[in-house]
């Protein structure tokens, strides 16, 4: 097996900020789906320094980020591979695009996102439409916001982010 | 519309998918036409309180058992069908 | 007030037009009468809306059954007969489908001599647009299927779209415009007209059309039908007929039945009124929306039910959003006019998408439903053939598979092939 050349689902998209919000690509990283729930699954996570998150919240540890992402599943961004004893666990890694919004993201996303994110802040997590399509939003740092999409669907998140920062950039233009 | 799904909160009705009747949750009690005549497609069809089931698509992706009003669109009690 | 107050029923002509313009336009009398309930009657057909009216004047016109009362809860054409998007077509594909449709059409093309009424009815082309070689297949299907049946179908590529459609939007890369499937005899009619030339035509007949009057209750006697309980008191008749639309599991029930219906809000849309622009009705191929331009200008469109149970007559917003998404994906010109209104309609839907026109299990006690939301364009061939079937006792040929019990002998209609589901058809 040849060595293959890992890209992300932008390669090569440069950051585009407009209006004081930064919108860019994530690097690709490892990102597990773990599901399931008891004891050994505690301890296995305990030991990257995470807890299967309660719903709605994200959290940091030693072994990555864990996102709350459904009933008794969450998404590490790390390594999962430890965890395939003791929970379901599959490598998504090259199945979704990471994207991050910097600056105030609410009024850029609160034209997307069909719910209030005035207060949405640290250790927090969404699964929410994104426009038509299905996105994970969390948030590890104040400011900043995490989205995740299917890695098809990049390109079209990217366009309707970028609009919708145009859009609001266009308005302080004219002093809206 | 909005629902409150159990575990996401608050949503608005674009997320989720509607799928019919809360007879869909019933097994047929008999194994014959009649039986699965009554389940997928005799309704009662109520003008006022109903169940019915819906899917949280762009949200945790459960299944909801939703009680609500076909007149006024009062929404009364969402619930996770896995429970 | 009787017909003999009246005198004979007044013709429309363009002569009667003159004469009573000229003379104050004081010599118009009433459409039809204001007659109070009966006590029997031979047959009670519960629901003024296009399918009730054309039927008891069907029944009275071919079947010479003139003892009849139609009762209306409300008045007549406030249901969903003057609430739809009035397309007219023949464009159907399945055979108990096909020849129905097909005879619908042929009585619309009569309709206007017959009723001595004008319904509008305009036979101004419908192009299907589709948007991919899959989608294109299944149109020259479908076409073939329609030219079998008598009826016209052209197949029309890209450029012929264009000559007919100049104003899509060709340049789009997202949904390419491949073609279309026009069929020429399609069009559009006035909706309330097309309830008001038919009530005319029944109360002409001595049908007694009852206003302001619901039915609580089906008698049943002996299992047979004996007549109905109203808010205006008891009318005893020899047969009745259910052919209330969206209200149909309610009625049903008030007979200890449950039928393979679910009720669905059907929203539709009318800007201001425009210059002639959109000369056809169109419809989209990648996204529900369709549209015309009524004689007044308004540019009349829809798309989607609802998709959940619903007894409300008004919407919800993100259908809203969709059907606007759609139209401006496909003719992006219409962005500039305002959309005066938006309204529902609870659409009697039934598992496979096709109507129900059939006896029940109670003697006397025959049912019209199921028309999910393309009844407008079958008023008159359910007249036609309800009539029949009440007269007869037998149905009517070109009705014959709109059996009730199709769905438990597995005989389903699928049209659209999106399997036995109330709101996906
Ligand atoms: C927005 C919209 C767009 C549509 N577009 C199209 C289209 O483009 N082409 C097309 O072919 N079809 C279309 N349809 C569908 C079409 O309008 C219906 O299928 C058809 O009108 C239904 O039959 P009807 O006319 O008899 O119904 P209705 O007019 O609803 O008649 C039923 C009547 O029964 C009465 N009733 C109910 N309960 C009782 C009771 N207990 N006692 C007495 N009376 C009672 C009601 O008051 C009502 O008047 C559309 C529908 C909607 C809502
Ligand atoms: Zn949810």
């Amino acid at each position: 097996m040849p060595n293959l050349i890992a890209k992300s689902a932008l390669f090569g998209q440069a950051p585009l900020t407009l209006g004081g919000v930064t919108l860019a690509e994530a690097p690709l990283g490892e990102m597990f789906s773990v599901a399931g729930q008891g004891k050994a699954l505690d301890k296995a996570l305990g030991k990257l320094g995470l807890v299967m998150p309660a719903p709605n919240s994200c959290a940091v540890g030693t072994g990555g980020v864990i996102v709350w992402t459904g009933r008794d599943q969450a998404f590490l961004l790390g390594d999962g591979s430890t965890l395939a004893e003791v929970a379901a666990v599959t490598d998504q890694s090259d199945g979704w695009a990471h994207l991050t919004l910097e600056g105030d993201f609410v009024a850029v996303l609160a034209r997307l996102v069909p719910v209030d994110l005035r207060g949405f802040g640290v250790g927090q997590a969404l699964r929410v439409g994104l426009g038509h399509m299905q996105a994970v939003i969390f948030c590890t740092a104040a400011a900043r916001a995490d989205l995740l999409v299917f890695r098809s669907m990049a390109r079209t998140a990217w366009d309707e982010i970028a609009h919708a920062m145009q859009h609001l950039a266009a308005r302080r233009v004219v002093g809206l | 519309m909005r629902l409150t799904c159990p575990l996401c909160g608050p949503r608005d009705r674009r997320e989720f998918y509607y799928s019919g009747s809360a007879d869909y949750l019933t097994r047929p009690a008999t194994d014959d036409a009649a039986g699965w005549d009554n389940h997928l497609h005799l309704r009662d069809n109520p003008a006022g309180e109903t169940r019915d089931l819906w899917y949280h698509e762009t949200g945790c992706a459960q299944w909801l058992l939703v009680t609500r009003d076909t007149v006024t669109h009062v929404i009364s009690k969402v619930e996770l069908v896995a429970k | 007030m009787s017909q003999q107050d009246t005198g004979p029923p007044m013709r429309y002509s363009g002569f009667n037009v003159i004469r009573q313009g000229l003379s104050g336009n004081k010599g118009w009398t009433p459409a039809w009468r204001d007659p109070a309930p009966k006590a029997e009657y031979d047959v009670v057909i519960i629901g003024g809306g296009g399918h009730g009216l054309s039927t008891a004047y069907y029944l009275a016109k071919n079947h010479g059954l003139t003892n009849i009362a139609v009762v209306e809860k409300g008045y007549l054409g406030g249901g969903n007969i003057g609430r739809n998007t009035t397309i007219v077509r023949a464009n159907y594909f399945l055979p108990g489908n096909s020849e129905f449709y097909s005879h619908s059409l042929k009585l619309w093309e009569g309709l206007e001599a017959d009723l001595n009424y004008n319904v509008m009815h305009s036979q101004r082309g419908l192009i299907n647009l589709f948007h991919s070689d899959g989608q294109r297949d299944a149109f020259v299907r479908r076409g073939n299927a329609m030219i079998n049946q008598g009826d016209d179908a052209i197949l029309l590529d890209r450029e012929g779209v264009r000559k007919h459609l100049p104003y899509l939007d060709f340049e789009q890369t997202r949904f390419p415009i491949y073609g279309g499937l026009l069929h020429p005899r399609g069009g559009s009619a006035r909706h309330d007209a097309v309830a008001w030339g038919y009530a005319r035509g029944a109360d002409q007949r001595g049908v007694d059309l009852i206003q302001n009057c619901e039915v609580t209750g089906i008698d049943v006697s002996g299992g047979r039908v004996t007549g109905v309980q109203t808010t205006r008191g008891a009318i005893r008749a020899k047969k009745v007929a259910i052919i209330v639309a969206g209200r149909s599991s309610q009625v049903a029930a008030m007979a200890g039945m449950r039928l393979p219906i679910e009720s669905h809000v059907l929203q539709a849309f009318v800007t201001e009124g425009l210059k002639p622009v959109i000369d056809h009705v169109v419809s989209f191929g990648m996204g529900h929306f369709y549209i015309s331009q009524s004689d007044k200008g308004g540019l009349v469109f829809g798309g989607d039910l609802d998709f959940y149970a619903s007894y409300a007559a008004r919407g919800n917003l993100p259908m809203v959003e969709h059907v606007m998404e759609a139209g401006m994906t496909l003719m992006p010109m219409i962005g500039r006019a305002k959309v005066l209104r938006s309204w529902g309609g609870i659409m009697d839907m039934s598992p496979d998408g096709s109507p129900i026109i059939d006896k029940t299990g109670i003697e006397g006690l025959y049912l019209d439903c199921g028309w999910n939301y393309g009844g407008f364009k079958a008023v008159p061939a359910s007249g036609w053939c309800m009539a029949h079937l009440v007269a007869t006792d037998t149905p009517h040929e070109y009705a014959a598979r709109f059996r009730l019990d199709r769905f438990r002998t597995g005989h389903l209609l699928d049209e659209e092939g999106t399997g036995s589901q109330h709101n996906l058809h």
